[in-house]
């Protein structure tokens, strides 16, 4: 019985263990609060080369407004990665779930809102994603890379969305 | 193979091996190859993605195929690059054993160059790739060793 209990523990352990080797963390700058009810979006000229899935949702093309605003959105990702190398061959608690190395893509994001030269208004969000990769976890970067994407398009989202008087001196739509 | 040894008649290796009777067979092997040289000119509408893997004792006898937008461009062994042009925009570049590595880079057009190094992570009955995409500076450098693949299209696994 008292054998049972302290396999019971050690198993609890190890399962503890791995699920905190599977997390993945997500840390995003700035802090921002939640999309308002009512937010309104921008419509305006948007220049933006990458995948449309990542441009902030509040952001409408329209190149004719008549305002004259151009918004820039770009981002960047990078990779960093943590490799054990042979400490992880030679650990048998790898097979439990100990890492075998990390990954830690980091996004940046900008947001420009000009007329002409003048800029109106510029929001910036980073991201970083850390994941450890052990036996039983396959997130690839790629994974990794979009979500960190799509936390900085919802980051700058809610950081247009904070200032709705601004927003709405832009000729806006709801 | 007549065409493989002209395509590397300055690279080939000769290998000895013994066999019990006294008699040898001699493998001739061309997959030592031409040292890293620098692709001067890329295709305006293109951007150049170098995938390397520098020499190490650890996972060398691991290899995989080299995928990019699951298209199959290389056969990725110890100590060896190959230069890739794609196409601007998203390009997921994927390794598979046992599990899954992949990087997505953003493709832009022109003299653009990506370094994408492979590597071997521990894994269940056979290394795992691992890709990383390296800083230009450091990728630069490390592929200095390496040696080019030749161009003959691996077979799909």
């Amino acid at each position: 019985m008292k054998l049972g209990t302290v396999g019971r523990l050690v198993a609890g352990g190890w399962l503890a263990l791995l699920v905190a080797g599977c997390a993945t963390e997500m840390h995003v700058r700035p802090e921002v609060g939640p999309i308002p009810a009512g937010a309104v979006s921008i419509s305006a000229n948007v220049v933006f080369d990458g995948n449309r899935d990542y441009l902030p949702r509040n952001l409408q093309q329209n190149t004719s407004n008549p305002a004259g605003i151009t918004v820039y959105y770009r981002y960047e990702a990078a990779y960093g990665t943590k490799d054990l190398g042979a400490a992880a061959l030679y650990d048998p608690f790898t097979i439990f779930g100990l890492p075998t190395g990390k990954d830690i893509p980091t996004i940046y994001a900008e947001l420009r809102i000009q007329r002409g030269p003048q800029i109106l208004k510029a929001c910036q969000s980073a991201c970083q994603v850390v994941q450890r990769s052990n036996l039983w976890t396959n997130l690839t970067q790629t994974e990794l890379r979009r979500d960190g994407l799509l936390a900085v398009r919802d980051n700058i989202e809610s950081q247009l969305a904070q200032g709705q008087e601004f927003l709405a001196s832009l000729v806006l739509q709801h | 193979m007549g065409g493989r040894e002209g395509a590397c008649k300055n690279n080939i290796a000769d290998v000895g091996v013994a066999v019990p009777g006294g008699r040898g067979i001699r493998i001739r092997s061309c997959y030592q190859r031409a040292a890293f040289a620098k692709v001067e000119t890329i295709p305006a509408d293109k951007g150049l993605i170098y995938v390397y893997r520098p020499q190490a004792f650890q996972g060398g006898a691991v290899s995989y195929d080299v995928r990019v937008n699951d298209a199959v461009v290389t056969h990725l062994s110890n100590g060896g690059y190959y230069p890739y042009f794609a196409a601007p925009g998203e390009a997921q570049v994927s390794a598979k054993t046992e599990a899954t590595s992949s990087v997505t880079l953003d493709v832009k057009a022109g003299q653009t160059y990506y370094y994408v190094k492979g590597g071997v992570r521990v894994g269940f009955l056979i290394g795992r790739p691992h890709l990383m995409v390296m800083p230009n500076d450091v990728g630069a450098t490390e592929i200095a060793d390496c040696k080019v693949i030749v161009a003959d299209k691996p077979e799909s696994k």
